[in-house]
């Protein structure tokens, strides 16, 4: 009895010939609702950064300024326009690429955040990587133990995993990898210009601190998932066909419990990005994390408002991805609203 | 399903670890070792010792204390900003449980906008804008928890609205407020208690987060997070800095995950309609 | 001579624990069909399980089952699995959860072939389509690349017999295969399996509650209780009971109108867009002690009907009118009207003590604490429970004492009318008895009027004088339930009634006091 791959499914499928309807306008609705999302979120973010704090030109100038410099001042930045119109007029300029000037550095913010990302997105990568590459086999090898020693030790370990803060890893890795046995940079960044392995060597600390927690919860949704699909009478029909209970964990639980951890891994996504802003400080990393809390100290609103709505597309494209793909894997969704 | 008699441990387990650190945090409120904001600078980096049983911060102070004052800053802020996404988000569920239609819509698009938005980065627009401060934590780890109670309140409560003893509640006349508030809460309260226990344990992640950053309760009031921040400076020679206040924020969350996974696992077989 | 499968002194028990299922033995022939019988708890299903080898996690099973002469209990897994679906084959009994909802049936049902390497990719598609059609789905009806959430529970059960069937075993288990489906489905489902068995010579092991099942399927059977068999001989039908029934209700003037509707009509919205007519303009009246009955098939409407009477839902054409008024509208007073739910696990709130549950149905009255308290003690003794279950929760009591106690809920506010939604559907046989003695015993007592609805045209014939059969949203036939019963006029009439596993009711002519007003 081979592993052979079943072609049944496509046979079926080409008699039907293409997608059903259904799938089409639900994954129309979502990017609709996406956008929607996003649109309010920078209404937010607007508000936040360039109402609350007051006048921007006070701000910049201090309040020692003089009223004709800071009307000038105003009026340069475009802030006696009404507020609809000047949140409107960022949007678009967000939309087109013109993320404005840093005030702390002077530069193009755009160019800014093309230096700092080639820093961050492979961290976060990386980080991705470590945490299916951990978290789905051992969710996979708990549920497989499922209540026997193997089982409870990785869950113990998984549950310690994900209650230790990302960044103390972080320092823990740091003192010993660095400090103690001094194989790995302790910080820092030496660009990618000096060779791929250096620049991953700087990237494997960080992203392990990001990753851990991340994969500590996968594991414990993946055998979450897989031992409640066991439990249900699909795989006992399964085994009642002639399947072993392994083979029929592989060919029934597996599919099926794709859309749970699929949609965990969207959520876990805004903490991935959370917990990156703050490992990229630890490890003095020059990433878009790091930018962002130089801003704050530095009153750099503009560009804050700028990192701060790319953070939110991320998320927000993210989890639109993860929703279009739940679409996919699971046939149920499709014509239920 | 037979009694799980191993899930029982993770819940007392839960609940000694969580107080191990809950009850000196508690204690600080009224007494500690020192004052945490004593600056001695003789006694600056010292190893445990009598005087100070786990040893002194670069400025020399006593870090028991400051560990306790700062688990009690984190405690605060955690539970301030659960009670601001309970208080707030399990209303929202339960009214778009019982009315459906667009205000359900609503609520999804609303919960869908809030999860966008990390609490690291609602808190560093906040604290961009108005300073960081004690508010400003609880706002931003609030405002992100906020939809994940409207959520499961929803869930929890649309499952209960279509049984068969709601209905009888509805066929005695009563309102809906009064049929939320007499049937369907209480009979989702224990769903509700898990996620507080384990939004809690998020919260105090979050904060620690924050605290590093700078983000969260303005010095000299200690937090565990800003006590990290510190530490690194001074990693080589003196790891313990670095260690403790991690450690303290660790166990919190882990007793809360603990505890919070138990209730999870008493319930379970009581979810059902039969004991 | 070696029987095809021989089961001797089998034991299933927890490791450590007592035995549930205690020496069972028995042999069934090639060909033949034995029927085990049994309340819930006396080990049935764990028997047919520990056969295929697919007990629940944490169970070991004892002693011999042998297959052609071949010891199968204690097989290696992989061994045991090449026997499954190849030679025993199972058919479980939640046919709404056993497909794969993420494959299309067409492969689910060749997957026995697959798995067991049975001909080329080509040959088990052919012979899937055909399993398909063998079992009433073909093409033109269910596609076989629909996937199982797109069919009903009915045609899942057929998905599942085709697949079980696929690989051409010698042995068919089957697990309570119809219990969890419509009664006319349920019957549909049975002749199906009656032909396929005859037509394939298989062997046949029958798991069910329901001695009609065993009866119409098997002519042998085992009774089992307690884990133990109890007795074993041949299948005998179950035997009618109860009141004989008039074929006309007497003629006197008709007491005053309590409940009308008048063209009552409800539509739903279906997630494709499509709308589906449940209540299609309904014409019915109720009048005050009288005891109709409202039978019809899943899916006819009757559960909404019920909700657009009692003033649950408004309806979206029609009038609704109880004692004058609409009992949609919030300011009707509730209590003239009173509901009875079908399941007695679901319909108490488990936080609640059964006091508080029982004056419930008095908010909105203006009582004292005093006069509630009485009217609640009241109704529980009517329903003959103690005084002290006031205090207590639900979970304190068995399916019939709760069933009671909604009852008595229903008797507290001193309604005119009690709708009774399948009463007794989830209470075991002889506690259907009592709690029927007792309705029938309150309605007598009260003058109450009955609106029972259900889809077991035996209890209706026993409680009620008039019955309305519903389908599709309409009523289709109306009149005095004898009439009814002996000589359905409507298909869907005399598909519920084909659709009993009992002989047919006892008719005599009216007995002065049979029924009263």
């Amino acid at each position: 009895m081979g592993e052979r791959p079943d072609p049944g499914d496509r046979s079926y499928r080409r008699a039907l010939g293409g997608v059903k309807p259904g799938g089409v306008s639900r994954g129309v609705a979502r990017i609709a609702a996406a956008l929607l999302t996003l649109l309010l979120a920078s209404v937010l973010v607007f508000l936040a950064l360039n109402v609350l704090p007051g006048d921007p030109a006070a701000v910049m100038l201090g309040t020692e300024a003089r009223p004709d410099t800071l009307a000038a001042l105003r009026r340069q930045m475009g802030l006696d326009l009404p507020m609809p119109l000047r949140w409107w007029q960022w949007l678009t300029g967000l939309a087109r690429g013109e993320l404005g000037t840093s005030h702390t550095y002077g530069v193009l913010v755009a160019e800014l955040v093309a230096t700092r990302a080639v820093v961050s997105v492979p961290l976060a990568l990386l980080a991705l990587l470590v945490a299916i590459g951990l978290g789905i086999p051992a969710g996979l090898f708990a549920a497989t133990r499922h209540r026997r020693t193997g089982d409870l030790a990785t869950m113990a370990v998984a549950l310690v995993g994900l209650s230790v803060p990302a960044f103390w890893i972080g320092i823990l890795l740091v003192l010993l990898f660095a400090i103690g046995l001094r194989w790995l940079p302790a910080g820092g960044f030496p660009g990618w210009d000096a060779g791929i392995l250096p620049g991953i060597a700087a990237l494997i600390l960080p992203a392990v601190a990001l990753g851990l927690p991340q994969a500590a919860v996968l594991a414990r949704v993946t055998r979450t998932a897989i031992v409640e699909i066991m439990r249900l009478d699909f795989v006992r029909t399964a085994r009642s066909f002639g399947l072993t209970r392994t083979q029929a964990l592989r060919r029934h639980a597996l599919p099926n419990a794709l859309p749970p951890i699929v949609t965990v891994l969207g959520l876990q996504f805004s903490f991935l990005l959370a917990g990156a802003v703050i490992v990229e400080n630890v490890f003095y990393l020059p990433g878009l994390g790091r930018l962002v809390v130089q801003s704050v100290g530095g009153r750099d609103l503009p560009t804050l408002a700028c990192l701060v709505m790319l953070l939110v597309t991320a998320v927000v494209v993210v989890n639109l991805a993860v929703d279009l793909l739940l679409l996919r894997l699971d046939p149920r969704l499709r014509q239920r609203g | 399903m037979a009694e799980r008699p191993d899930r029982n441990w993770s819940l007392w387990l839960g609940v000694a670890i969580t107080l191990a650190i809950v009850l000196p945090a508690a204690l600080s409120l009224v007494w500690t070792p020192y004052p945490p904001a004593a600056i001695d600078i003789k006694a600056r980096l010292q190893g445990w010792s009598q005087a100070h049983p786990l040893g002194t911060d670069p400025f020399g102070r006593d870090v028991l204390s400051l560990l306790m004052a700062g688990a009690r800053n984190s405690f605060g802020i955690a539970l301030g900003a659960v009670a601001l996404s309970v208080g707030i988000g399990v209303p929202l569920g339960a009214l778009a449980a019982a009315r459906g239609g667009w205000l359900d819509n609503l609520l999804m698009r609303g919960s869908d906008l809030l999860f966008a938005f990390p609490a690291v980065l609602t808190a560093i627009m906040l604290a961009a804008a108005l300073g960081p401060s004690m508010g400003v934590a609880i706002l931003a780890i609030g405002l992100f928890n906020l939809p994940v109670f409207a959520r499961v309140t929803r869930s929890a409560a649309v499952r209960i609205w279509p049984r068969a003893f709601v209905q009888a509640a509805r066929l005695s006349g009563k309102s809906r407020t009064r049929i939320t508030l007499e049937h369907v809460l209480p009979n989702i309260l224990d769903q509700l208690l898990v996620q507080v226990t384990l939004q809690l344990a998020l919260a105090i992640l979050t904060e620690a987060g924050l605290g590093y950053l700078g983000l969260s309760v303005p010095p000299p009031a200690p937090t565990l997070g800003r006590m990290l921040a510190d530490a690194q400076s001074f990693l080589a020679v003196s790891p313990r800095l670095a260690i403790l206040p991690g450690l303290a924020i660790a166990l919190a969350v882990l007793g809360l995950n603990l505890l919070g996974d138990g209730l999870r696992d008493r319930l379970d077989p009581r979810l059902g309609r039969q004991p | 001579m070696i029987r095809l499968l021989e089961v001797e002194r089998l034991t299933v028990r927890r490791p450590g624990g007592p035995p549930l299922v205690r020496e069972v033995s028995f042999q069934i022939a090639r060909g033949e069909r034995l029927g085990i019988v049994g309340a819930s708890g006396s080990g049935k299903s764990l028997t047919a399980l520990a056969i295929a080898g697919l007990l629940p996690d944490g169970l070991i099973a004892e002693g011999s089952v042998r297959l052609d002469g071949r010891e199968i209990l204690d097989l290696p897994e992989p061994e045991l699995a090449r026997l499954r679906g190849r030679r025993i084959a199972m058919v479980f009994q939640e046919p709404l959860t056993a497909l794969d909802p993420a494959r299309r049936i067409g492969r689910q049902v060749a997957e026995p072939l697959a798995i067991h390497g049975l001909g080329t990719q080509r040959e088990r598609i052919a012979r899937a389509e055909a399993m398909l059609r063998a079992v009433g789905l073909p093409p033109e009806r269910a596609s076989p690349a629909l996937f199982p959430h797109e069919l009903s529970g009915g045609q899942r059960q057929r998905v599942l017999i085709a697949a079980a069937l696929a690989a051409g075993p010698d042995l068919l288990l089957a697990d309570e295969p119809t219990t969890a489906l419509d009664l006319v489905i349920q019957r549909q489902i049975l002749d199906l399996l009656d032909e396929l068995v005859a037509q394939k010579g298989l062997a046949l092991l029958l798991v069910s509650h329901d001695e009609g099942v065993i009866a119409r399927m098997c002519r042998q059977v085992l009774v089992m209780a307690g884990g133990r068999i109890v007795r074993s001989g041949p299948a005998a039908v179950p035997s009618a009971s109860g009141a004989v029934l008039p074929l006309q209700p007497r003629d006197h003037p008709g007491p005053p109108a309590l409940l009308t509707a008048t063209g009552v009509s409800r539509h739903y919205r279906l997630p494709g867009g499509a709308t589906r007519q449940a209540v299609d303009r309904v014409d019915l009246t109720i009048a005050a002690g009288e005891a109709v009955g409202l039978v019809g098939g899943s899916g006819s409407g009757k559960s909404t009907l019920v909700r657009l009477l009692t003033g649950l839902e408004p309806p979206d054409g029609g009038v609704v009118r109880l004692d004058g008024r609409d009992p949609a509208e919030p300011a009707a007073p509730r209590h003239p009207v009173q509901l009875v739910f079908q399941d007695p696990f679901d319909s108490l709130d488990p936080r609640w003590r059964v006091g508080r549950i029982l004056a419930e149905p008095l908010h909105g009255l203006r009582l004292n604490p005093a006069e509630r308290h009485r009217r609640v003690l009241a109704a529980l003794a009517e329903v003959g429970l103690p005084a002290e279950a006031v205090r207590r929760h639900p979970h304190a009591f068995s399916g019939g004492q709760r069933q009671r106690i909604a009852i008595a809920r229903a008797l507290v506010a001193h309604p005119r009318l009690v709708v009774l939604d399948e009463p007794l559907s989830a209470l075991d046989r002889p506690l259907q008895e009592q709690v029927l003695e007792l309705l029938a015993a309150l309605r007598r007592r009260h003058g109450l009027a009955y609106l029972l609805v259900s889809h077991d045209l035996d209890i209706v014939r026993r409680l009620c004088s008039r019955v309305l059969v519903m389908a599709e949203g309409r009523i289709v036939e109306e009149g005095p339930v004898g009439r009814v019963l002996l000589h359905p006029a409507s298909a869907a009439a005399r598909a519920l009634l084909a659709a009993r596993l009992g002989p047919p009711p006892p008719v005599a002519p009216p007995k002065a006091g049979d029924y009263e007003p």
